[in-house]
């Protein structure tokens, strides 16, 4: 008691206190009189707390947390690969097109757009769009407009073999290919028309070119950030986009981006004025760390689920009451892919595939966070209906007859599985199913890379494998994965169907998209008699998220819509 | 001369690291091209990336390129992402050098508490801590105490960069985690070695002089008691580079370890042949500065080195 009144005295000699209220400064000034110091403090603290709460709770609504499980990547539209990266890239960086909350395409840069035969299409840019403001401008306003030389210089360089996302527009534009393979300086069907007109010429009509365009992978960027001077900086300390938010700083641990004043969207200027993304790999560490309200926002993992759902998926009473959810869905697929170069029995692959209960999987180990699939277009993408019966997919007695057809004779047939997207789970599950029918299956878990070298080499009989489709309609994902001039990359199956090429070329024609639809369900259909996989469920995902928010919108494309985003207060 | 013989060997083990991690991670199947563009891009593409990663090339003319370039203190730029090897690894061996350093603290602060506990003859508290310590597992230790941290610990948020003051606060509790095993290793050593030196003549003699049991303790058996822990000090250090790989994915700590598995992941060869040698080199160095403590604790390993 004595330490603490000579502190006090110590303290009361020097005399002053400040106390910073936003902007009302309180100065008190007292001598010699500890008493008064003391009656002084007592009276002022409930003031200074309220203050330093009021300033606390200014803070935490004027910014929004997200925990995030991974360091992001380079934040270079160039280098990025993991579709879980976009969570951060759509804040700073936007494309031509975008999806609405429909998942149909809506403009973003591009206001409207025009083609006549569907293979020369013509783009007309927003004027009014500045990138965001940075040192890469060499301006004393440190931005400028964006071009239609920005989209010629941006789609240029996506075509270059430094480009993970050119299998997008190599096989579609004309002379990307060239140009991918160092063969051109330019590529040939990107031209500049004026300032704000930009078109591109593809190899072949397509009306569904679009839907490949408006993904996060396919953003404009200046083209200053590929210049010497801040090619090393590049989507590590610097990020420009046109986007809602722009890169403040960047760590690995700790991302934060601030509003874009000079936003084009005033309908969609951010009402929140800082994200910070946390990284936090720990997935019961981040839970904590939600419920003490030290971040605002996490995706449920697959791991947590028990933790936080009920066994029926709906979410338990106690993150009911703290915190508000948001399921949503991404056009992605989980399957077990056949390399039928092997796996040459019909009988065999269409036994297993009636022998798959998908949902025991998807109850076992999503709680029910998922949709069965009986192929691999996600239902939805773009209004596709698929030709599969959810009901009709497990079939025990089709199965076992599908097998005694077969030749198959007791052998192992070994499964690769990895570290990514449940796959080691799946093929647990799987496993014992088709123990149950009588094949034997090994698994054997490798890395997710190793999984894709051996995939590609042919000699993986069976595989898991996840995709997370960038594109926004059922056909180039149908000219993807089926077409045999896509063998072995990204035809993995190794699917070969002179009948099926033809038909997925045919799409080419057809303009109305309610018919093009029609035709992939009949394509897909055709291709599943063959089993070329078997293709499981399309995930969902579970988001929690503070009360202190609301407005909270995701896309299809997994486009996180912070500028939505609003206090509640 | 003993010590350009010592500085020989060093060099020599350090070339033989560089080699070993070349041949490691060269002989790993994965395609590193493949593995940058991923599965969709075709494989004339991915072809022509090998060709500029000169992978191309043979193995025995990739190492002497890499050595010459390694030699120059360069070690390239990640397959990934481009980023500077030297710098990204400069910056993540600075956090977890600082981790290390502040567990190494904890860790000499706990065996003088030991020391003072066998001062005070209390050495059963000291002997019932080291059991607690050394009987957990570092898996578990370190998710109850990152568990523990994220619910009642104030300094949770880390700058990525040790650029605020509050970022060491932050590496606190990963760094307890990290000074367990040592901590019970070494106050086990420390406490050994005095009862060993306890019954030694000079201490006898000492005694008989009229010196107090703690002045014997701390001007006369310490000393000889220093050179073994110092030298289980040594050989902790390697072990706590890679204590470090599993604390700082549970604390999420963006170190050594935490680049080094996801560099494995992506197959960045550049980026783990640069982790290995630059963490190889640490290490190396670390050793050479406690071979030159011995020495000055100890005058009588000077002189036997000097013959």
């Amino acid at each position: 008691m004595s330490n603490l009144l000579k502190i006090l005295q110590k303290t009361n000699r020097q005399q002053s206190v400040e106390a910073d209220c936003s902007q009302n400064l309180i100065h008190i000034k007292t001598k010699y009189n500890s008493l008064f110091f003391i009656v002084a403090i007592a009276l002022l603290a409930p003031l200074l707390t309220a203050c330093s709460d009021t300033k606390k709770e200014n803070q935490e609504t004027s910014q929004f947390v997200i925990g995030i499980a991974a360091e992001p990547e380079r934040l270079d539209p160039l280098t990025m690969k993991n579709p879980k990266t976009f969570i951060l890239s759509w804040q700073i960086y936007e494309g031509l097109l975008g999806l609405d909350d429909e998942g149909l395409i809506a403009p973003r840069l591009a206001e409207k757009w025009e083609t006549e035969d569907f293979k020369t299409w013509t783009f007309h840019l927003r004027e009014n769009v500045y990138f965001q403001s940075s040192e890469i401008f060499d301006n004393s306003e440190n931005t400028r407009k964006m071009t239609a030389e920005d989209a010629l210089s941006t789609y240029t360089d996506y075509c270059s073999a430094d480009a993970y996302s050119s299998f997008l527009l190599t096989d579609s534009i004309k002379g990307c290919a060239d140009y991918n393979a160092g063969k051109a300086d330019s590529v040939e069907g990107l031209q500049v028309i004026d300032e704000h007109t930009f078109q591109i010429t593809l190899l072949k009509p397509e009306p569904f070119f679009l839907n490949r365009l408006t993904t996060a992978w396919i953003a404009i960027f200046p083209k200053e950030a590929r210049s010497a001077a801040h090619k090393e900086s590049w989507g590590l300390q610097t990020a420009v986009g046109t986007g809602p938010y722009r890169l403040e700083s960047k760590t690995d641990s700790e991302i934060i981006l601030v509003r874009n004043e000079k936003y084009w969207d005033k309908s969609r200027q951010p009402a929140i004025g800082k994200l910070i993304f946390r990284v936090i790999k720990n997935n019961q560490i981040r839970l904590a760390e939600l419920n003490k309200g030290t971040i605002d926002l996490m995706v449920v993992p697959n791991t947590l689920f028990p933790t936080i759902l009920n066994q029926d998926g709906s979410v338990k009473e106690e993150y009911k009451k703290d915190f508000q959810t948001e399921v949503y869905t991404t056009y992605n697929s989980n399957m077990i892919g056949f390399n039928l170069t092997s796996m040459t029995d019909v009988h065999l692959r269409r036994a297993m595939n009636y022998g798959t209960n998908r949902e025991l999987i998807v109850k076992k180990l999503l709680f029910g966070h998922a949709d069965v699939t009986g192929g691999t277009v996600p239902p939805g993408i773009r209004g596709y209906v698929p030709p599969f019966k959810e009901d009709a997919l497990f079939d025990p007695v089709l199965a076992k007859k599908e097998l005694q057809n077969s030749k198959y004779d007791g052998e192992e047939i070994e499964m690769l599985v990895h570290e990514v997207a449940n796959s080691e789970q799946v093929g647990e599950i799987f496993q014992s199913q088709m123990k149950d029918l009588g094949v034997n299956i090994k698994l054997t878990k490798m890395d997710y890379n190793s999984v894709i070298g051996r995939m590609i080499k042919g000699d993986a009989p069976m595989f898991g494998m996840f995709f997370d489709y960038v594109f926004s309609s059922p056909e180039p994902i149908l000219l993807n994965l089926f077409t045999s001039a896509k063998r072995p990359v990204p035809n993995f199956m190794q699917y070969s169907n002179v009948k099926v090429d033809k038909a997925i070329e045919d799409l080419r024609r057809i303009g109305d998209s309610t018919e093009a639809n029609k035709q992939c369900a009949a394509i897909e259909a055709e291709i599943m008699e063959e089993v070329p996989a078997i293709f499981l469920y399309r995930e969902k995902y579970l988001t929690l998220y503070s009360k202190k928010f609301s407005g909270l919108s995701i896309n299809q494309h997994g486009h996180f819509q912070f500028e939505l985003v609003k206090s509640v207060q | 001369m003993h010590v350009l013989q010592r500085s020989i060997y060093y060099l020599s083990l350090w070339l033989g690291i560089v080699l070993f991690s070349f041949i490691l991670f060269h002989a790993v199947p994965t395609d590193p091209a493949r593995a940058v563009l991923g599965p969709n891009a075709g494989e004339e593409q991915v072809q022509s990336l090998r060709i500029r990663m000169g992978l191309d090339q043979p193995l025995p003319k990739q190492f002497t390129s890499y050595l010459t370039e390694v030699l120059q203190f360069n070690f390239g730029t990640s397959f990934v992402d481009n980023r500077s090897v030297q710098v990204e690894v400069g910056q993540k061996l600075k956090v977890t050098l600082a981790l290390i350093a502040i567990s190494l603290v904890m860790t000499l602060l706990y065996v003088g508490m030991t020391i003072t506990f066998e001062a005070f003859n209390i050495a059963i508290i000291g002997r019932l801590l080291d059991f607690i310590w050394v009987s957990l597992p570092t898996m578990f230790s370190g998710l109850l105490i990152a568990l523990l941290s994220a619910h009642y610990y104030p300094f949770t948020q880390f700058s990525g960069s040790l650029s605020r003051w509050t970022d060491l606060l932050f590496l606190l509790p990963p760094a307890f985690v990290l000074a367990l095993y040592p901590m019970a290793i070494l106050s086990r050593i420390i406490r050994d070695e005095i009862a060993k030196v306890r019954h030694s003549q000079f201490v006898l003699a000492a005694r008989a002089n009229g010196l107090s049991k703690r002045d014997v303790l701390y001007q006369h058996i310490l000393r000889n008691a220093m050179i073994p822990m110092l030298a289980a000090l040594a050989n902790q250090i390697p072990m706590l580079f890679t204590s470090t790989f599993i604390i700082e994915i549970m604390f999420s700590i963006p170190g050594i370890g935490s680049l080094l598995i996801s560099s494995l992941l992506q197959r960045d060869f550049p980026m783990l042949e640069g982790i290995v040698i630059l963490n190889g080199l640490v290490v190396i160095l670390v050793y050479m500065v406690f071979e030159l403590l011995y020495p000055i604790i100890d005058p009588r390993i000077k002189s036997s080195n000097a013959e």
